[in-house]
């Protein structure tokens, strides 16, 4: 990672770890599974980009591969809990997302398990087959997430319309379709820097800027979905008018 | 679970109209999916909803008389069942609702 080009990350490990924080007070005070999964899901997210990120901070390189591992190692749970989270909420009773999950967690642990067995420490070779194990365990999930999401967002348009659901629930279902949108093109930049890394042993500064813009998107829509500020409601109530919705 | 409540409310819709099984049914499937909702997931509040307000209209279409005071009857019934008989649906509005703290 290039000097500066980790800013992002290091902004959204502590956005992450602060939301976190919150959902499990929530999650203590409502006694609801939903919220406790978010709140694992952005605690090892958190971790994991600290992780990363204090070999970068404190510029040793001999802690390079340890701590990348460690990153790698500590980001296992938090896809497996974002497809707990979309089970949870979206499809509970479904065969198919319990597979997921299941799969999910497979994949990641062959896929770090495997590529350290092998010496691949950091887990940038994609020419290396568990590689590929990683990257579709921390991929999937988000793509189900946001495709579910969006599913549930067509769907609770036409609930607004009968007065069921508010329009500031219904963008807020955008915001996480989208947030799992942005993540599965993340998992696109990185496929591409590592393989960059693979043929030219440094990452291209294009795409690791563009990997820290992404994180502030991620940011920005996950503080829409969990923080919003009183102008964006109102924006967004304000939107369609006085429809039959607008409670 | 919620498939208890469709279940529930199917079989309430044969007995009080002229439709058969699988016009009740199909009724109400095609009444829940115009309004966003599934006949696995469809909360006891959102099916008093659209009682109230879309399945009338959909019954008289199909020649169902006094439709409205059907309907009145059937939320009647579902109210009248145990408030925990169907609480094991989660309601995906509700819960996105309450992430935000609200």
């Amino acid at each position: 990672m290039l000097d500066g080009a980790w800013i992002g990350q290091l902004i959204a490990a502590i956005f992450y770890l602060i939301l976190s924080a919150r959902l499990a007070r929530r999650a203590s005070q409502t006694g609801e599974r939903p919220e406790r999964l978010l709140s694992n899901l952005f605690f090892f997210t958190a971790i994991s980009y600290a992780l990363y990120l204090v070999p970068l901070i404190v510029a040793i390189e001999a802690l390079w591969t340890p701590f990348n591992f460690a990153g790698r190692v500590s980001y296992i749970p938090a896809p497996i809990f974002a497809a707990l989270f979309t089970r949870d909420v979206f499809r509970r009773q479904s065969r198919f997302s319990t597979g997921m999950i299941y799969a999910t967690s497979a994949l990641l642990v062959v896929g770090v398990g495997g590529s350290a067995v092998v010496g691949d420490w950091e887990g940038f070779s994609v020419g290396n087959p568990f590689f590929w194990f990683e990257w579709v365990g921390y991929t999937i999930p988000f793509g189900w997430a946001g495709l579910e999401a969006f599913s549930q967002y067509r769907s609770s348009l036409r609930r607004q319309r009968l007065g069921l659901c508010e329009r500031i629930v219904c963008n807020r279902l955008l915001l996480w379709a989208s947030f799992g949108a942005v993540q599965v093109v993340v998992s696109l930049v990185l496929l591409r820097m590592y393989a960059d890394f693979e043929t030219n042993h440094a990452f291209s500064a294009l795409l690791d800027g563009l990997s820290g813009a992404l994180e502030l998107v991620s940011i920005a829509l996950i503080g829409l979905v969990f923080f919003p500020p009183r102008f964006y409601r109102k924006l967004v109530t304000d939107a369609g008018g006085s429809g039959a919705g607008d409670n | 679970m919620s498939d208890d409540l469709f279940n529930f409310v199917a079989d309430l819709l044969e007995q009080c109209t002229p439709l058969d099984r699988l016009e009740s049914r199909g009724t109400l499937r095609l009444v829940l999916k115009d309004s966003g909702l599934e006949p696995r997931t469809v909360t006891r509040r959102q099916f008093c909803v659209i009682l109230s307000s879309v399945v009338p209209r959909e019954l008289e279409s199909r020649g169902v008389a006094e439709a409205q005071a059907i309907c009145t009857a059937l939320i009647g019934k579902i109210q009248a069942e145990p408030a925990d008989r169907w609480e094991g649906t989660r309601d995906v509005d509700e819960i996105f609702d309450r992430l935000a703290g609200t």
